[in-house]
C-alpha cells in the first residue's frame, strides 16, 4: 500500500486565496465552495489566535506551527500582520513564513476538510469538528449506505458517480450520472448492458476490499430540468454475498431545511483540476482521490419551495449523487449534484419531492401529514 | 686318367625323374584345384568396410533424443514451478486448487496489439458518448433560453453533462468539439493503422517457433500433473483445449462490442432527435410573417440555430458510420482478422482467468543434436560405430496474474549424453 503523495506547499497566492474564501457568514471555514470572505478584523484574528493556540496545546501535529507560534499573543501579532497585508494586497499581499504558517493554521483549524473513510469510520478531526463525535453511531450507518458507481472499462472513466441506498435495493444518484449509459425506449430507460455498472459500498483508502453491488436496471430519470435525480434498482446479491446495505431516511419535511444547518456529504470525490484550484485540492485531498470521504459544512442558501439548495461541504467532481446528510436528524436532506470552485456547491432539495410518485418507494422520515 | 660316366649319369636320370613325377603332381593339383573352384564359384562382395552417412542420417534418433531431454527439462520446470506456487491449504473446507494457465511463449498474445485493439474501440465509444451528449444540448438549446452561466459544474467524474441549473453548461466545449472533428477522425484512422501495422507484424512472426513451445508446454502441464497431489493446481493448456471459453466466445464478442451497439442506437435516437427539430426550424422560419418587423432578426436566430443544430447531425451521423464499419468487422476482415480474433481470445481468456490464477509462459530457447563415428578395435568385430547426441534449452516464467508480478523464471540446458542409436529402445521414458 503507497500512502499518500506528499503534498506540495501552496503558493503565497493559494494560501491567502484560501483564507480569504472562509466565509464570514456561517463560519470560518475552508472550503473549495464558500463565499469569497472579507479579512477579518484584528479583534477577530485575536479571538481566533486563542482558539488556535489552545487547539494547538492540546495536539499540535495537525497544525504544523512552529513552536515560537504557539502562544496566543505571538500568533495575535502574526495574524495582524497578515491582516494588514491582505487588506493592502488582496491576493497579491506578500507573506513572510511565519504569516503564512499561521494563516494555514487557521484554515486548518476551522475548515471544511473532506475525511477519509476507513473501515465506515473517520478519523474525528481535531477543532469544530470533534461536534461530530457523539453522533458516530449515526454517522457510521450512513457511511455504510453510500457506494461508488463503477463503470466497465470503455468509457474511459474511472468511475460514473456516488450513489447511495434509499430503499430496498433502491439506490438514489443524479440523472446526469447514469444518463451517458443510458437510452430512452417508450416511457423506460434502459441501461447499457456493456457497462457492467456496479455499486460499491466500500473504495475505502488503504483497503482493496469491496461490498458489490450489480446495477440491474434504471429505475427512473426525473425529466425535470432542476430536479437532477434518478434511481437505479440493484440485483438480488448473490448466495453468499452481503445484504443490500439499510436504506437510509430520506426527510419529508422541509421544515429541516434550513441554511445554517449542519450536514455532512459522504462521497467519492475524484481529482478535478479543469475547475478547482490544483493547490488548494492537493491541500485538502492528499493526492487521493476516488476514495470514500466524508466532507462535513453547512447548509449555506435554501428555500423550502425550490428544488435545490447550496452548502459548503467540500466536494469535487466524482461527489456527483452524494447525499447530503443533516447531522442532528441523520436523515439525507439533499443530493448533490454541482459545484463550482469558491462560489458554491449545490444539491437537490429533497423534502419538497415527498409526494413524487416516482419516489414512493423511498424511505422517507416524515411525511405530508406531519 | 679317365673317370668312368656310368654314376654320375645314374643320379642325373633319378632327379629328373623326380622333377617330372612333382611337376605331374603339381598339374594333377591345379587341374584339380580349377575342378573345384569352377564347381564352388562365389561372386565379389562388393563391401569396402567404411561408414557412409546420408543427410538425413539419424534425424529421426535425434528428434527421439531431443524428446528425451525436453521431457528431463520438463520435469525441471515443474518443480521450480511448483516449488514457487502458493500452497493451497488441504485441509480447509471449500479450499479451491490455484489455477495455472501454461502458453507457450509462441502463443503469447501481443499485448500491443491488444491494446490497440481496445484503444480503437474505447476511442469510438468516447466520441459517441460525446457527440450524443453535444447533439442533446443542441437540441436542448433550441428550446431554452442559454444559461446566464456557461460553466459546467455538475460533480460527476465525466463532467460532462448538463446540470438542472445551468441548461447551457455545453457551449464552450461545444466550440472546442467543433474544432477537433478531424482529430476525431484521425485518431479512428491512427488506431486503425496501428492496428494493422501490428496484424502485420504477428503474421510474420508466425508461428515459427510454436511447435517447439507447445510441445513443451505439453511436456511441462504433463509434468506438474504427474505430481498429482491434493495440493496441485489445476492445469490449463488454453491453447490446445478450451471448450469452455470456446461455448462462450459469442458471449465474450458481444461484451466486447455491446456498449458501442448501445451507443450507436442511441446516436441514431439523437439523430432522429435532430432531423425533427430541424423540421420544426424550417416550419418556424416559414411562418415568420414577411411583413414582421423583427423577421430578419428571427431568421437570422434561426439560421444561427440550425447551423448548430446541422453541425451536430453530421458529426454525430459521421461518428455512426464509424461505428458501424467498426461492428461490422471488429476485429479486421479476412486472415487477419481471424488472426486477431484468436490472439484476442487467448489474450481474453488469461485477463478473466488471471485474477485468480497463475500464468507459466514456457519457452524452448535451443533444440537440436550431432552425431559422431567411432572406429576402434571393437567396431572391427562388427560394433555400430555411430553415436548421437541431443539437448535443449528451455526457459520459463511464471506470472501471478492479479498482479502481473514475477514470481519466479529461470533457463535450464539438458544435455541427453551420447548415445548409440541401438540403446534408444531401452532408454525408455
Amino acid at each position: 500500500m503507497t500512502g499518500p503523495a506528499r503534498v506540495p506547499a501552496p503558493s503565497n497566492r493559494s494560501l491567502v486565496a484560501r483564507f480569504l474564501s472562509i466565509p464570514t457568514t456561517t463560519g470560518r471555514t475552508e472550503s473549495v465552495a464558500g463565499d469569497q470572505g472579507r479579512v477579518p478584523t484584528d479583534e477577530e484574528f485575536a479571538r481566533l489566535s486563542g482558539e488556535l493556540a489552545r487547539a494547538a496545546a492540546t495536539d499540535p501535529l495537525p497544525f504544523h506551527l512552529t513552536d515560537s507560534l504557539r502562544d496566543a499573543a505571538t500568533l495575535a501579532t502574526v495574524l495582524q500582520g497578515a491582516g494588514d497585508r491582505l487588506r493592502a494586497h488582496g491576493l497579491e499581499a506578500e507573506l513572510d513564513e511565519p504569516q503564512q504558517r499561521a494563516l494555514e493554521a487557521i484554515v486548518r483549524l476551522t475548515g471544511r476538510p473532506a475525511l477519509l473513510v476507513q473501515d465506515d469510520w473517520i478519523e474525528l478531526p481535531t477543532g469544530p469538528w470533534e461536534m461530530l463525535a457523539p453522533y458516530r453511531d449515526a454517522i457510521a450507518r450512513a457511511v455504510a449506505c453510500v457506494g461508488r458507481l463503477g463503470i466497465a472499462d470503455g468509457y474511459g472513466l474511472p468511475y460514473a458517480g456516488t450513489g447511495f441506498m434509499v430503499g430496498a435495493g433502491l439506490v438514489m444518484t443524479n440523472r446526469h450520472v447514469v444518463e451517458p449509459f443510458a437510452m430512452q425506449r417508450g416511457r423506460g430507460w434502459l441501461l447499457d448492458p456493456g457497462c457492467n455498472m456496479t455499486f460499491d459500498t466500500k473504495e475505502e483508502f488503504g483497503s482493496t476490499s469491496t461490498r458489490c453491488y450489480a446495477v440491474a436496471s434504471i429505475r427512473s430519470i426525473d425529466d425535470r430540468e432542476d430536479v437532477d435525480l434518478a434511481l437505479l434498482q440493484l440485483a438480488a446479491p448473490l448466495a453468499g454475498a452481503p445484504p443490500w446495505p439499510s436504506p437510509l431516511a430520506v426527510q419529508g419535511d422541509t421544515k429541516h431545511l434550513a441554511a445554517g444547518n449542519t450536514v455532512y456529504v459522504v462521497g467519492y470525490p475524484a481529482a478535478d483540476s479543469d475547475r478547482n484550484d490544483d493547490a488548494v485540492m492537493q491541500q485538502i485531498m492528499h493526492g487521493v482521490y476516488g476514495k470514500k470521504r466524508l466532507s462535513p459544512g453547512r447548509v449555506t442558501e435554501a428555500d423550502p419551495h425550490d428544488f435545490w439548495f447550496n452548502h459548503d461541504c467540500t466536494t469535487l467532481g466524482g461527489n456527483s449523487g452524494s447525499c447530503v446528510v443533516d447531522l442532528t436528524t441523520n436523515a439525507v436532506i439533499g443530493l448533490h449534484f454541482a459545484g463550482e470552485f469558491g462560489v458554491s456547491n449545490s444539491a437537490v432539495s429533497l423534502p419538497p419531492l415527498r409526494d413524487d410518485p416516482a419516489l414512493r418507494d423511498v424511505s422517507w422520515r416524515s411525511g405530508r401529514d406531519e | 686318367m679317365s673317370e668312368p660316366p656310368t654314376a654320375h649319369a645314374e643320379a642325373l636320370k633319378r632327379l629328373k625323374e623326380r622333377k617330372e613325377l612333382a611337376d605331374a603332381e603339381r598339374e594333377a593339383l591345379s587341374a584339380e584345384q580349377s575342378t573345384t573352384a569352377a564347381r564352388l564359384a562365389v561372386p565379389p562382395s562388393g563391401v569396402a568396410g567404411t561408414v557412409t552417412l546420408g543427410e538425413q542420417a539419424g534425424a529421426m534418433e535425434t528428434a527421439l533424443l531431443t524428446g528425451h531431454a525436453l521431457k528431463r527439462a520438463a520435469r525441471l520446470v515443474a518443480t521450480a514451478v511448483l516449488e514457487a506456487l502458493p500452497r493451497m491449504d488441504a485441509t480447509t473446507v471449500g479450499a479451491t486448487a490455484p489455477q495455472l494457465l501454461v502458453v507457450p511463449a509462441g502463443e503469447m498474445p501481443d499485448s500491443l496489439a491488444i491494446a490497440a485493439r481496445y484503444t480503437e474501440r474505447d476511442l469510438l465509444l468516447e466520441t459517441l458518448v460525446r457527440e450524443i451528449g453535444h447533439g442533446a444540448s443542441a437540441v436542448k438549446r433550441i428550446g431554452n433560453a442559454p444559461s446566464s452561466s456557461e460553466r459546467d459544474t455538475s460533480d460527476s467524474a465525466s463532467g460532462t453533462d448538463s446540470t438542472p441549473s445551468d441548461p447551457g453548461t455545453d457551449n464552450v466545449r461545444s466550440v472546442t468539439g467543433l474544432e477537433s472533428i478531424p482529430a476525431i477522425g484521425a485518431g479512428l484512422q491512427a488506431a486503425a493503422a496501428l492496428l494493422s501495422y501490428f496484424k502485420s507484424d504477428y503474421t510474420i512472426a508466425g508461428r515459427a517457433v510454436a511447435t517447439d513451445d507447445a510441445l513443451l508446454a505439453r511436456a511441462v502441464a504433463g509434468a506438474i500433473l504427474a505430481r498429482a497431489c491434493r495440493c496441485a493446481p489445476d492445469v490449463h493448456l488454453p491453447c490446445a483445449f478450451d471448450v469452455t471459453h470456446v461455448v462462450q466466445l459469442g458471449t465474450r464478442i458481444n461484451d466486447f462490442t455491446k456498449s458501442i451497439g448501445f451507443q450507436r442506437d442511441k446516436a441514431m435516437q439523437s439523430c432522429d432527435a435532430m432531423a425533427q427539430e430541424l423540421d420544426r426550424l424550417a416550419s418556424a422560419e416559414q411562418s415568420i410573417p414577411a411583413d414582421a418587423t423583427d423577421a430578419d432578426a428571427r431568421r437570422a436566430d434561426i439560421a444561427a440555430r440550425r447551423a448548430v443544430v446541422t453541425r451536430a447531425h453530421e458529426r454525430l451521423k459521421a461518428v455512426v458510420e464509424a461505428a458501424d464499419r467498426w461492428l461490422a468487422a471488429p476485429f479486421g476482415d479476412g486472415e487477419a482478422g481471424a488472426l486477431a480474433l484468436r490472439e484476442w481470445m487467448l489474450w481474453d481468456r488469461m485477463r478473466s482467468e488471471s485474477p485468480g490464477a497463475h500464468i507459466l509462459v514456457v519457452k524452448t530457447e535451443q533444440a537440436g543434436g550431432s552425431s559422431i563415428t567411432v572406429k576402434n578395435l571393437w567396431t572391427a568385430f562388427g560394433r555400430l560405430p555411430y553415436y548421437l547426441s541431443a539437448g535443449v534449452v528451455v526457459s520459463y516464467q511464471l506470472f501471478d496474474g492479479a498482479t502481473g508480478a514475477l514470481r519466479a523464471s529461470d533457463v535450464f540446458p539438458v544435455h541427453g549424453g551420447f548415445i548409440s542409436p541401438r540403446d534408444l529402445s531401452w532408454r525408455a521414458p
